[in-house]
């Protein structure tokens, strides 16, 4: 059951609350893990921040509780109530007697379930990458810094901590610093200077552990310090080489054709007009094919993409502009996408009726049979194909893309189906034809038959 | 192929039979030029009785069309559906006077 239920409804509105937590819990746990091994006693101002951020977590917890429908089951019952204890500022009674622990307030030391909140930051995490799918990049390099960063702000505190329960042996690194119980600021600095030192396996080595307990530490932050540096170069590398994966897939599959075309040595021309020929597809269209990259999707949303994505080149389409919503789909989902390279040949003399092509963009001519004499000219708007495939004859002449061209096919069965299935068909064809040029009814009394 | 003319006012009204396709569009053209020869402006064509048009027969009539120019007309009545088609998508129809039937072709 999803508790965000009723926030998701606004998605801007969740995507600001979660960013807002994003900032609130890291900030929480530096000032509470900062506060006990630092301060050791809470003190006014950063007690007041920590409830402030307490009564905001507070309200989203409610937000969400009210939201979710009755009987929550008993693992979200008891996720509410982890959440309830590293949320509710159940400190405050520990103020009363000034109780110690290793000579640290109580009150921070409870405070520490806050860390809780830890939980609270995978789960914002998580959830932005769900309203941010392209953005993912980002929130990895978000993710690492706020792990790097939380790991180094825990370790300097336990650092610290650890000669500061033993009250400062004389061979302690702080008593040998000279920063044992004194300012704030320094203990702190020389602190997360060592675990920086330390966990990129620098280690200058001018503070060193003294006693047993810091050794055992020490060699512990050097072992964490390894995995967070390698979880550092990872999550780099895999989001260098993510970046662009389309991209990277694309040209990987062109140097794949490339690579088998000269290995079958291959006139090297035709390897150059294949690179062209890939060159178009990226720059117009940023994919190999759409129709087969959407295949996973269910149809009603793959028409909607498709319908958005080749918008731009079926406007260009008589038959399309004309057709009803129905029909569009229908010829969405039938309309094969042609691409011709410059010089390349849609259709042959002698062939078959296969289909009617519609042109969408570039130039075509209409050649003869050796490609020496050309009769006419065919561009955006106008289709051919339909008289061969009506009169069931053969073509009596070929097509040849000028430069690079793009056309849709409709295949002889789709153009049975659809016409059966949608008599408009025809008299969306009937209005078509009188916005296509002249030049294939002027062609006809030379004999010339597409 | 069998092609009878027929004089109806103004018009000369001619009925095909059978196909109008490579073999009998030689014959279809020699009769259309012989009439335009002879002065007709006005050719009223009867597709009832014809079952199917080549693109050789579509030849004939762009042909005839032409010749007659904008000094008379060609038109056509009694198309079949498949015949219909053909002159629909491929944007005949336009080109052409299709009528549905003999009065109202030679209405005009």
């Amino acid at each position: 059951m999803d508790r965000t239920r009723a926030i998701d409804q606004d998605q801007r509105a969740a995507l600001g609350w979660n960013v807002v937590l994003l900032v609130l819990a890291p900030v929480s746990i530096f000032i509470v893990t900062f506060e006990l091994a630092f301060v050791h006693q809470p003190r006014l101002l950063t007690s007041i921040v920590i409830y402030a951020i307490d009564a905001v977590f507070l309200a989203g917890i409610w937000i969400r509780t009210r939201s979710s429908p009755d009987g929550a089951n008993s693992r979200e019952l008891w996720g509410l109530g982890i959440l309830l204890v590293g949320n509710l500022p159940i400190d405050i009674p520990f103020f009363i007697g000034d109780g110690e622990l290793w000579g640290i307030s109580l009150v921070l030391w409870v405070r520490l379930l806050r860390l809780i909140r830890l939980g609270t930051i995978f789960a914002v995490l998580r959830r932005l990458e769900r309203y941010s799918g392209s953005n993912t990049a980002a929130l990895r390099i978000l993710r690492l810094v706020i792990v790097v960063g939380l790991v180094l702000q825990l370790l300097t505190c336990v650092w610290y901590l650890i000669p500061f329960i033993q009250d400062f042996p004389d061979d302690s690194w702080p008593v040998v610093e000279g920063v044992a119980g004194d300012g704030r600021g320094m203990s702190y600095l020389l602190s997360i200077y060592w675990v920086v030192t330390s966990v990129t396996t620098i280690g200058f080595g001018d503070i060193v552990p003294g006693t047993t307990s810091e050794y055992i530490f020490a060699l512990f932050a050097m072992l964490i310090g390894a995995s967070l540096f390698a979880y550092v170069i990872a999550t780099g590398a895999s989001l260098i080489s993510s970046l662009n994966l389309s991209k990277v897939s694309f040209w990987n599959r062109v140097d794949t054709v490339e690579s088998y075309l000269r290995a079958r040595k291959i006139d090297r021309s035709v390897g150059e007009e294949v690179r062209r020929y890939y060159e178009y597809l990226w720059d117009s269209h940023g994919t190999l094919r759409e129709d087969t990259l959407l295949s996973d999707l269910p149809a009603p949303l793959r028409l909607d993409v498709m319908s958005k994505l080749l918008g731009d080149l079926l406007s260009n389409v008589p038959v399309f502009r004309h057709a009803s919503p129905a029909l569009r789909n229908e010829l969405l989902l039938s309309l094969e996408p042609v691409v011709t390279q410059p010089g390349g040949y849609l259709v042959t003399d002698g062939d078959v009726a296969d289909g009617i092509y519609f042109i969408a963009a570039g130039h075509v001519e209409v050649v003869s049979a050796d490609g020496e004499t050309v009769y006419g000219t065919l561009s955006a708007g106008d289709y051919f194909g339909d008289l061969t495939l009506l009169l069931k004859e053969r073509r009596s002449a070929s097509v040849r893309s000028v430069g690079f061209s793009e056309a849709f096919q409709l295949d002889a069965a789709s153009y049975e189906r659809i016409r059966s299935d949608y008599p408009e068909l025809r008299e969306v064809l009937t209005k078509s034809s009188s916005e296509r040029s002249s030049t294939l009814t002027d062609l006809v009394l030379e004999g010339v038959v597409l | 192929m069998e092609i009878t003319n027929e004089n109806v006012g103004d018009a000369v009204v001619a009925r095909f039979e059978g196909s109008l396709d490579t073999t009998t569009a030689p014959q279809a053209l020699s009769r259309f030029d012989a009439l335009i020869d002879d002065g007709e402006s006005t050719i009223v064509v009867d597709f009832s009785s014809v079952d199917f048009v080549s693109s050789a027969g579509l030849r004939v009539l762009l042909a005839t069309a032409k010749k007659i120019g904008t000094s008379g007309s060609l038109r056509l009545f009694g198309l079949n559906p498949s015949v219909r088609e053909v002159f629909d998508v491929s944007g005949f129809s336009t080109i052409f006077a299709i009528f549905d039937d003999e009065p109202s072709a030679l209405a005009g």
